[in-house]
């Protein structure tokens, strides 16, 4: 092992210019892979993110055939199933939004909208918030809301602010914990809130629920979990797969994962063609020098430890280099790019 | 040193053949060889006949297709690889015309190697290869490379890496065929009584009646088999050339 490891430092201190060449182009290899693995992965990453926020990331969700609202306790019995690993519920509704401090309009009346609501129960689960914030995060507890941009326009409101629940009875307290990212689609477009669950149900006066999503464990057979246990649940109810699978954008998101993989592949292959060409000219170059050590005594495992003691102290070394500059090049171009 | 009585080198019925696709070129076509004493031996022929062949079959660096091949006391044609790189390593010696040294060592380097590949400590191997350097002249060069030494030096150098081991046995082949007529005549000169010294077998291959006037016998090798052999004394180059040429021309 020393013998080897002598004759291959020995190899690489006599050819200085090309061994320094060599770490260059590894250094450089390496920088380009894990720039184009980290960039690729930043991508994957945002695409899964902005489709989970968008759909959902549930599985699974139990909903009223006719789109009504049923028992909460149905929930409860979801979350009993086999191979589940969470549930969240959703409540659709409808409030009558003011500001608390009664505030007037250019019309000289208070401000006030009726928004369309939508009452969650676990907004802590990224897999159930499928809303993208302008700015703050979602209501996480009881008296807290997040409004679209059309409510806080109608409501001149932002985060912080103070609004209150009219209804029949003493008013629900909420204070604006941020604002959904919505786009406006048009003069029949209405205000949209999300609530606490909670807030909803104590508006409404009844605990109800319009939706249970259903988080199941990682591996299981979406579709063989639904045939299991739809049947457990009576019409109207329905057990059903959720947009992530109706859609297809879990097969999306399966072939950004495999095209981050074949990519990142193909620029470590690319890499590591150019060291392997690197290699084998300097062992080819060498050919003299090795068969004049195999005349001398070396064997044929000395002579091919020799090599792989040499790459390897090469690649390895300059390698490890290479992977901090590359991630610190994807971050510059994120930044740049931001 | 080969057991007492044993034969320095002993080749009967060597045969090698070449092939180049279909066709096969018959190198050696059972040569036999026997040296059982010390000494300076010579090995000429005419170029093609064979004679390098034979020095790098009985060196180990190539295997041959047929008869026996014994150095110092070891049947190397029925070794297994590792076996013959362990017997070139420590117990034969070769040196080459074109010197064959490692560009990218110095000569202390180069002369450690064979020792370093044996894995030996690296304090006693230093020691060992300055004093062969100092022997053959070479103290203030230790550490230069090849590309720093004369082709005298650099072929001087070579020799004192095959004797790193002291083996019974030192094969050469056409060892002055780079070098001028001083040089190499210094070299004659100097293998002569590496032989005589240590008592061991140096076996030359050249072309040159002069170096083999050095040797204490001559083989003649043609078209692949040993013609003859003739001891030199007293012998000058032309009478070398006149006996061999005779050797030469009864094989045909």
């Amino acid at each position: 092992m020393r013998a080897t490891w002598w004759f291959a430092r020995q190899g690489l201190r006599a050819r200085r210019g090309r061994t320094a060449l060599l770490a260059v182009a590894v250094v450089l290899a390496s920088t380009l892979v894990a720039a184009v693995a980290c960039g690729l992965e930043t991508v994957r990453g945002n695409a899964e993110a902005s489709l989970r926020r968008s759909i959902g990331g549930t599985d699974a969700r139990l909903v009223n055939r006719f789109g009504a609202a049923f028992d909460a306790a149905e929930a409860e019995r979801v979350r009993a199933l086999p191979g589940v690993e969470a549930v969240g519920t959703s409540l659709g509704g409808s409030l009558s939004l003011v500001r608390a401090d009664g505030a007037a309009g250019e019309d000289g009346r208070p401000r006030r909208t009726v928004a369309q609501v939508r009452g969650l129960d676990s907004a802590g689960d990224a897999r159930f918030r499928m809303q993208e914030m302008r700015e703050g995060r979602l209501p996480e507890r009881a008296g807290e809301v997040a409004i679209d941009p059309l409510t806080a326009k109608a409501l001149a409101a932002g985060t912080g602010d103070r609004l209150e629940v009219q209804r029949f009875g003493d008013p629900i307290a909420l204070t604006v914990t941020g604002i959904i990212d919505r786009a406006t689609l048009g003069a029949l477009q209405r205000p949209y809130a999300v609530v606490d669950r909670g807030t909803l149900v104590e508006a409404n006066g009844s605990d109800e629920v319009t939706q249970v999503m259903v988080a199941l464990a990682p591996g299981t057979d979406v579709q063989a979990w639904l045939r299991a246990n739809a049947p457990a649940f009576e019409e109207p109810l329905s057990l059903e797969p959720s947009e992530l699978y109706t859609t297809g954008f879990d097969k999306q998101m399966d072939a950004l994962r495999l095209g981050f993989v074949l990519v990142s592949s193909i620029a470590f292959m690319s890499c590591a063609f150019i060291v392997g060409t690197g290699m084998t000219t300097a062992v080819a170059e060498q050919q003299k020098a090795l068969a004049v050590a195999r005349c001398v005594g070396a064997s044929r495992g000395q002579v091919f430890l020799s090599q792989v003691w040499a790459g390897a102290a090469l690649c390895g070394a300059s390698g490890i280099a290479g992977v901090p500059l590359g991630v610190a090049l994807a971050a510059a171009l994120r930044w740049w790019f931001a | 040193m080969p057991d007492a009585g044993a034969p320095f080198i002993r080749a009967p019925g060597v045969r090698k053949t070449y092939r180049s696709g279909e066709r096969g070129v018959a190198a050696l076509r059972g040569a036999d060889l026997e040296i059982a004493e010390p000494g300076f031996y010579g090995i000429m022929g005419a170029s093609g006949s064979g004679k390098s062949t034979l020095l790098y079959l009985l060196a180990g660096l190539d295997r041959p297709d047929g008869g026996e091949i014994e150095v110092a006391g070891a049947r190397i044609d029925r070794m297994t690889e590792d076996e013959l790189t362990l017997h070139r390593r420590r117990r034969v010696g070769v040196v080459f015309q074109q010197y064959n040294l490692l560009p990218t060592l110095t000569a202390l380097e180069n002369v450690m190697l064979p020792g370093v590949l044996d894995g030996r400590p690296r304090a006693e191997l230093e020691s060992r290869a300055r004093a062969l350097l100092g022997e053959i002249g070479l103290a203030d060069r230790t550490h230069h490379r090849p590309e720093a030494l004369s082709g005298g030096e650099q072929q001087r150098v070579a020799i004192a890496r095959a004797l790193l081991f002291e083996p019974p046995v030192l094969f050469a082949d056409e060892p002055t065929g780079a070098l001028d007529s001083a040089n190499s005549e210094r070299m004659w000169r100097m293998l002569d009584e590496l032989a005589r010294e240590r008592r061991m077998v140096v076996l030359m291959v050249t072309h040159e009646p002069a170096a083999a006037a050095h040797c204490r016998h001559v083989f003649v090798i043609r078209d692949g088999v040993v013609a003859g052999g003739f001891e030199t004394k007293g012998m000058n180059a032309s009478d070398l050339v006149v006996r061999a040429s005779g050797l030469a021309g009864a094989a045909r």
